[in-house]
């Protein structure tokens, strides 16, 4: 009786929850979903033709969407490695006792703070041509003239590369930060009286150690990275310039869906082929990562 | 099992409060819109902000003018983006009873039939009289099936904006500012040689500024059923002196000089000359009221004089509640309120009365911009002009730093813009 009673408790409790999830998060998953299948106008005569597998051959046939999907995958390969490597690192030193350590701390995780629109008028700002990176550029020498990073299509991705690993590793650094001090004391001590040296124990212990960590971050890195869209928003004014520079995946399915008439079909069915992209690459990451670290086996 | 009831009793009581705020907050929305009763009719209308501050109380005077008047409260929409909010509102039926319609959206908005046609209220009206208005920008508000979706608030074209001082420092005055367009170069030349550090002329690498540019050889940007012809050869000829005078250095964006508009530029003195419309007077008066500044019209371009115009109507929405009042409202922010409006945002009137009312034939800078008005393009062509222009937009700049010939950018602005044309 108490049982049941309490089942029914923890549903009724959950339930605002759920409503809004299903309401929220499911029901356009697969609303998009349907919609990814269809030539759909919802402006004036609102109207759905079936088109099968229509638009998802069309976006592959897409010369954007290529351009799009190339633009996004430079920058998961570059940023996902880097914000990983670098977080690493600064989660070490800032564990290796060295003074202000937490005045560090609180400086770094910083950026994580503010609002990416916000990050990316401070830093088209510092990139801008009478910004102050210009000035240092030029004043030390390795430019002639200020360069308008921001216009040029060779280096307008690198500086949303640039600005992004700043702003997203302070947060990882946090999570790796969590995990160096869950590595017990004693394993470290243990390897000493083996006579391990500090880059064996770095090698042998502590990377082994982080490993579900490092799984966790890449993941999520993966999945933030290939969803890049406030920069390059920002930075190209919803156009994705100069020549398609920095047209990403997420801001060509903003294009069609809320750009142009009629094809928000079409913007489903990018979409979908974005979620596929994530979920297979995650899935193959998984396959490949073991997070047995203790060697006892995960129950 | 007297604890489990209690628990269960809070949790229901919680739920119950959660749904009935929900319940609450969605009857008080109703409440206003349904309500038949005239004097609780709030209208929204729906607009972005502009440029000046001056014209955002402008606006909000007249409004306030608007429910002294008539008893009918208005509640301002600000659109930060207009295109893309205008068209999730239409989406979700949201989108409010009066908006502003930009003339180049004209083609796609009555095409997707969700403006409502203003004809019988205009027929109604008894002291509406359209021919008051400028015939080519009351007419840019037709639709193809001749009906007319909206009124015109303001207009404005485009001018040539002069630093006096600056002119002066070079030895020049606003007379030898070029009558035509194959004197820029020298002209421009000259104000890089005698005034170092200081950028001849701004200019923004837009397709509205650029319209009047690229057919003026005898191309068309559009084709007749609305596709993209950028690359015309006629086209891509009448352009091609603007990019080399970029590649001279002569001309630069505002981008390239690390201001977000023209506008800025100018003001900080950064340029001498600047392509501008009328939108930049009231910037200019507001933030640089220093500066000391003049307007020309635009030199001929193949010995003819051209231009661009640029007007804003107030238009219905299809789906409104309340069309008498969103007519009301129409009719009074075109016809009572525009003196006033047009005094204190510094804009154009569109209507011929107003204008004489307000001298505007007498104001050495309005007039420069008034003249214009009835020899230039309307900012309009076809259903797909915005597509057309972000991927020009796109691709220009590419051309103007060299990365690829004009030819080739506006091909592949052309392929791009016809591929989405036809996905459609």
């Amino acid at each position: 009786m108490k049982k049941k009673g309490e089942k029914l408790q923890g549903l009724i409790f959950s339930l605002p929850a759920l409503i809004i999830l299903f309401i929220f998060t499911l029901l356009p998953i697969l609303y998009s979903f349907y919609l990814s299948f269809n030539k759909v106008n919802l402006v004036g005569d609102i109207s759905y033709n079936f088109v099968g597998l229509g638009n998802y051959i069309k976006a592959l046939r897409d010369p954007r969407v290529i351009v799009a999907i190339q633009n996004t995958l430079k920058y998961v390969i570059i940023v996902v490695p880097a914000q990983t490597l670098l977080a690493l690192l600064l989660a070490y030193i800032l564990n290796s006792g060295i003074k202000f350590q937490t005045g560090f701390r609180t400086l770094l995780f910083l950026p994580t703070l503010t609002s990416s629109s916000a990050l990316t008028m401070i830093f088209m700002f510092l990139f801008s041509v009478n910004g102050p990176i210009n000035k240092m550029l030029v004043g030390v020498g390795i430019l002639n003239q200020p360069v308008g990073f921001l216009y040029d299509s060779k280096t307008v991705l690198y500086a949303i590369i640039i600005m992004n690993v700043w702003s997203t590793v302070p947060m990882f650094m946090t999570i790796y930060l969590a995990g160096l001090q869950d590595i017990p004391k004693t394993m470290y001590e243990a390897a000493e009286i083996d006579g391990a040296n500090a880059f064996q124990r770095l090698v042998k212990i502590t990377v082994p150690q982080l490993v579900p960590v490092t799984n966790y971050i890449v993941m999520v890195g993966l999945a933030s990275t290939f969803q890049l869209f406030d920069q390059t928003y920002i930075v190209s004014g919803g156009s994705g310039g100069p020549n398609n520079a920095t047209l990403t995946l997420s801001l060509i399915i903003y294009q069609y869906a809320f750009k142009t008439f009629g094809t928000i079909g079409y913007a489903s069915a990018i979409a979908v082929v974005l979620t596929l992209f994530i979920f297979i690459l995650t899935m193959i990451l998984r396959k490949f990562s073991n997070e047995n670290v203790t060697g006892e086996g995960l129950d | 099992m007297k604890v489990g009831i209690k628990k269960l009793s809070v949790a229901v009581l919680s739920l119950g409060l959660l749904l009935g705020l929900v319940g609450c907050s969605s009857g008080e929305k109703k409440g206003t819109s349904s309500s038949g009763n005239k004097k609780d009719v709030t209208l929204t209308v729906g607009f972005w902000k502009g440029d000046s501050t001056t014209e955002d109380s402008a606006r909000k005077k007249a409004f306030t003018n608007f429910t002294k008047k008539t008893g009918i409260k208005v509640k301002e929409k600000i659109y930060n983006d207009y295109e893309t909010q205008l068209m999730t509102d239409l989406v979700g039926g949201t989108a409010p009873d009066v908006f502003y319609v930009d003339v180049s959206n004209v083609p796609s908005l009555t095409q997707q039939k969700v403006l409502a046609p203003l004809d019988g209220y205009i027929k109604k009206q008894k002291d509406f009289d359209k021919k008051d208005f400028y015939t080519p920008i009351y007419n840019a508000f037709k639709g193809t099936d001749d009906k007319q979706y909206g009124v015109p608030k303001d207009y404005s074209t485009l001018g040539f904006y002069y630093n006096e001082d600056l002119l002066k420092k070079a030895g020049m005055t606003k007379n030898d500012i070029p009558k035509s367009f194959d004197d820029l170069e020298a002209f421009l030349t000259k104000l890089k040689e005698k005034l170092p550090g200081v950028q001849p002329m701004v200019f923004s690498a837009l397709l509205a500024r650029q319209m009047y540019i690229a057919q003026s050889d005898g191309g068309s940007i559009v084709t007749k059923d609305g596709k993209a012809n950028l690359d015309d050869p006629k086209v891509v000829k009448a352009l091609q002196p603007l990019v080399d005078l970029y590649k001279k250095g002569l001309i630069k964006t505002p981008k390239d000089l690390g201001d977000g508009w023209a506008g800025d530029t100018f003001g900080r003195g950064g340029a001498v000359i600047s392509d501008e419309g009328a939108w930049m007077v009231s910037h200019l008066k507001t933030n640089f009221p220093d500066l000391k500044w003049g307007v020309t019209e635009l030199p001929e371009l193949n010995s003819k004089k051209r231009n661009m115009v640029f007007t804003v109507s107030y238009s219905m929405n299809a789906a409104t509640k309340h069309k008498d009042e969103s007519w009301k409202l129409i009719n009074y922010m075109t016809h009572d309120a525009m003196k006033p409006y047009a005094k204190e945002a510094s804009v154009l009137p569109s209507r011929k009365s107003v204008a004489e009312e307000l001298k505007i034939n007498d104001d050495k800078v309005m007039s420069s911009f008034a003249k214009a008005a009835n020899y230039a393009t309307p900012w309009q062509d076809g259903p797909n002009l915005t597509l057309i222009m972000q991927r020009y937009e796109n691709m220009f700049p590419s051309a103007l730093k060299g990365d690829m010939s004009l030819e080739q950018a506006m091909k592949k602005a052309t392929e791009s813009a016809n591929q989405d044309i036809d996905n459609q």
